[in-house]
């Protein structure tokens, strides 16, 4: 469960986020849209408390990210880029989340589905971009939680990979989970989301499901739609 | 890491064979703890926390407060200097039977001293870690107060003697002293080691002033204001800090 109450953010004179508002209480994939610098990976920071709000606060299973640090536990977090100490291992690195939060539950499950196992020897900085994001997939997903907040979890990943990744966020889904991920593969967001925040501007400019989306811009798809909303917003500008 | 101590075990080990006499000895190797601890602390200080500031993301977005985090890097940064300071140092003058000798109670000053730089100078380094964002930028603040603390600082005091040696210095001197851990830390071994030559303007006017006891309790009112004030800035700046 997340409430987001009267969030506000600034970059020095930039503001990223102005005054959000959103609550998430029931299971379902929620999808966080928005050009780039529209604040996707400053919110989802802010829900991990690595980056504090200038106003406003956001709430997880009804703790502040300002001052708790037990609602990490029900969470697991994707970052966007993959930053690890990258003189060990996987293995090691998967040992050192372990030693930080506790046993995984299904850390052997992940290896096999992500194909990870030949890697497991390696050390960190030596894998390739794709194979650095399957490991941080692993570091997040490895918990059986309530809630996943996954920053563009499709990035570098082969098709076959993020076709496995897909069908296990549905699975959770099923499960009860509650996934919030920010993308920019619409595919993606038509195929699974159950709700879009499509941030712009530092707002929440558009919330609703798939359907409403492509029928309010009268769009085939998600992509169209998304361009379309994008393209009416440069006209007003430029009006 | 363990070059640092390897250094410190060589320097210690060949001037302990050169030269014999610990009273000699314990004076040459209190220039090397007044420079080369303030200098490697700063150094691999800043080395070590721009390694960890790459992914100190990943370990906050686990359930551990960030005060637990910082503390917990900067007395692991600390210890690790200071293990590797009194094994380099330490176990030649053991061996050497500095126990056993007269010059035992310079021999603890040497290690306090020693002990208490690093752990300044380390807390310095992690605060302009996370007070520079641009590593070549932290590293050269880095230097640059080391340069002031090691050697312009009594250049400027050498400069304020002479401009105003019309007029009384004394309670100058005395709080100019304490501005200074790396002052501070030569008047205390100076001190110990009965060689007023080498105490300097600040370390006689404290000795006069205070007493050799009194004195002692000046530097380590000193040393509590310098351990405290850059761990506390540092802890201040990651408390606010966006990761």
């Amino acid at each position: 469960m997340i409430e987001i109450k009267n969030l506000s953010k600034a970059y020095r004179k930039r503001k990223v986020l102005h005054h959000i508002d959103a609550t998430i209480t029931s299971p379902g994939i929620y999808a966080i849209l928005g050009p780039n610098g529209s604040g996707k990976t400053t919110l989802m920071k802010i829900c991990m408390g690595l980056v504090l709000p200038d106003e406003g606060d956001v709430y997880i299973y009804r703790e502040s990210v300002r001052t708790g640090i037990q609602y990490r536990r029900m969470v697991g977090y994707l970052p966007q880029i993959a930053r690890f100490p990258d003189n060990l291992k996987v293995k090691e690195l998967l040992q050192l989340t372990e030693h930080l939060r506790g046993k995984a539950q299904r850390k052997e499950m992940l290896i096999e589905l992500l194909d990870l196992a030949p890697y497991m020897d390696q050390l960190f900085r030596n894998l390739s971009g794709g194979t650095q994001q399957k490991v941080n997939l692993v570091t997040c997903l490895m918990y059986d939680v309530p809630l996943y907040l996954l920053d563009e979890p499709t990035a570098a990943l082969d098709p076959v990979t993020q076709l496995r990744l897909k069908e296990f966020i549905q699975h959770e889904k099923e499960r009860g989970k509650i996934i919030v991920l920010t993308t920019h593969v619409p595919h993606l967001v038509q195929a699974i989301a159950d709700e879009i925040y499509f941030l712009l501007y530092g707002d929440i400019y558009f919330h609703g499901s798939v359907e409403q989306l492509t029928d309010a811009y009268q769009a085939n798809d998600v992509e169209e739609a998304i361009a379309r909303l994008l393209m009416y917003e440069q006209e007003k500008v430029k009006i | 890491m363990i070059g640092y101590g390897i250094v410190f075990f060589c320097l210690t080990s060949t001037i302990l064979y050169l030269i014999g006499d610990f009273k000699q000895v314990i004076i040459s190797m209190m220039y090397l703890v007044l420079y080369l601890i303030p200098l490697l602390s700063m150094v691999l200080g800043i080395m070590y926390g721009y390694q960890i500031r790459e992914y100190i993301a990943w370990v906050l977005s686990h359930p551990v407060s960030r005060r637990n985090v910082f503390m917990g890097y900067y007395l692991s940064l600390s210890l690790v200097l200071i293990i590797y300071f009194l094994i380099g140092m330490g176990i030649p003058f053991l061996i050497a039977g500095v126990l056993h000798s007269s010059s035992v109670s310079a021999f603890a000053f040497l290690m306090l001293a020693g002990i208490v730089l690093s752990f300044i100078f380390s807390g310095m380094a992690l605060w302009v870690v996370f007070g520079f964002d641009h590593k070549l930028l932290g590293l050269g603040m880095g230097l640059f107060i080391w340069l002031v603390m090691a050697v312009l600082y009594d250049v400027f005091f050498l400069i304020a003697v002479i401009a105003f040696q019309d007029y009384p210095l004394e309670v100058f001197a005395i709080v100019a002293s304490i501005l200074n851990p790396v002052d501070l830390s030569r008047i205390l071994l100076i001190s110990h080691l009965d060689i007023s030559a080498l105490l300097g303007y600040t370390g006689a006017v404290i000795k006069s002033s205070f007493g050799t006891y009194g004195g002692l309790i000046w530097i380590c009112a000193g040393y509590l204001i310098w351990l405290i004030i850059p761990v506390w800035r540092y802890m201040h700046i990651t408390s606010k800090k966006d990761f």
